[in-house]
């Protein structure tokens, strides 16, 4: 516990340990420390950085929180699958207006109820936000839906397709091509990571030049 | 730790001790750097003073409370 302790105490700012570091950690020896003294340095400690440490080590402490935090957020998300299908168009004018009405309320109430899911405005807003339609090339356009249950990735992806031919009169068509079963889509930890990184830094340049402030309106 | 009857721990300890030294309200002896005595200064003894006479109106406010019927 004495190791902990002593590093520990390696968390107060420079200058603080300068003046104080000898005279805790010989009372620590002299005392004992228990876990409830680890969480009370470790808070203190906290504190004491706020009040007196350096902007960088805020920077850097709040970037790592940042990256801590988003991966731990990635990791805790439920797997998510994709699956897609491959449309012919002949007019890419009608893709839109179609687009319009198979993912207009009363078509994707429709499936959810077809389907089971679970219905309403925040659902069918998830809905869309899950679903995507671009074109792959000239004439051919590919369509996209994303949720947690693999089985109902694969059959909202061929009903949505199904809303969208129907909605085209003619102008879309199945090409029956399934491009792509459903499969897990893959996390970007690394793109998390840098979001965390550039976030907790920009918090600690916030953090750091409201002390900044206060400092000076003080004096 | 305990101080009064009150547990400290040595994070909380070493954070009132140096905002007390920060504001000049006790002041470090010389002695071993690992066990250090402090003395309340002239501004420390005055602060206690004032902090003693507001403890005490609480007090005695309460105690009053407690006497009315």
């Amino acid at each position: 516990m004495r190791h902990l302790a002593r590093l520990l105490v390696q968390l107060y700012p420079r200058p603080w340990r300068d003046r104080y570091e000898k005279e805790m950690t010989g009372l620590i020896d002299d005392a004992g420390f228990s876990i409830f003294d680890a969480f009370d340095v470790l808070k203190e400690a906290f504190k004491m950085q706020i009040a007196q440490g350096s902007s960088l080590w805020f920077i850097c402490a709040l970037a790592i929180a940042g990256i801590v935090g988003t991966e731990v957020y990635m990791l805790s998300r439920p797997t998510r699958y994709v699956s897609s299908e491959i449309l012919n168009v002949r007019d890419a004018d009608s893709v839109g207006r179609a687009a319009q009405r198979a993912l207009s309320r009363a078509d994707l109430t429709a499936i959810m109820q077809r389907f089971h899911l679970q219905t309403g405005e925040e659902a069918i807003e998830r809905m869309r936000y899950d679903t995507t339609l671009s074109q792959v090339r000239p004439g051919t356009f590919e369509i996209q839906y994303r949720d947690e249950w693999p089985g109902i990735v694969r059959s909202v992806t061929s009903a949505i397709a199904e809303r969208l031919i129907i909605a085209s009169d003619g102008a879309i068509s199945s090409t029956g091509a399934i491009a792509r079963q459903p499969e897990p889509v893959t996390p970007s930890y690394l793109t998390a990571a840098m979001a965390g990184l550039l976030g907790g830094a920009l918090g600690g340049v916030l953090v750091a030049g409201t002390r900044w402030l206060f400092r000076a309106a003080q004096k | 730790m305990a101080f009064a009857g009150v547990r400290l721990g040595p994070g909380t300890l070493y954070g009132a001790i140096t905002r007390l030294e920060t504001r000049g309200w006790i002041r470090a002896l010389p002695g071993d750097e690992r066990r250090r005595p402090y003395r309340l200064t002239a501004a420390g003894r005055k602060q206690l003073r004032e902090q003693l006479a507001e403890l005490d109106r609480v007090v005695k406010a309460g105690q009053q409370r407690l006497h009315r019927p």
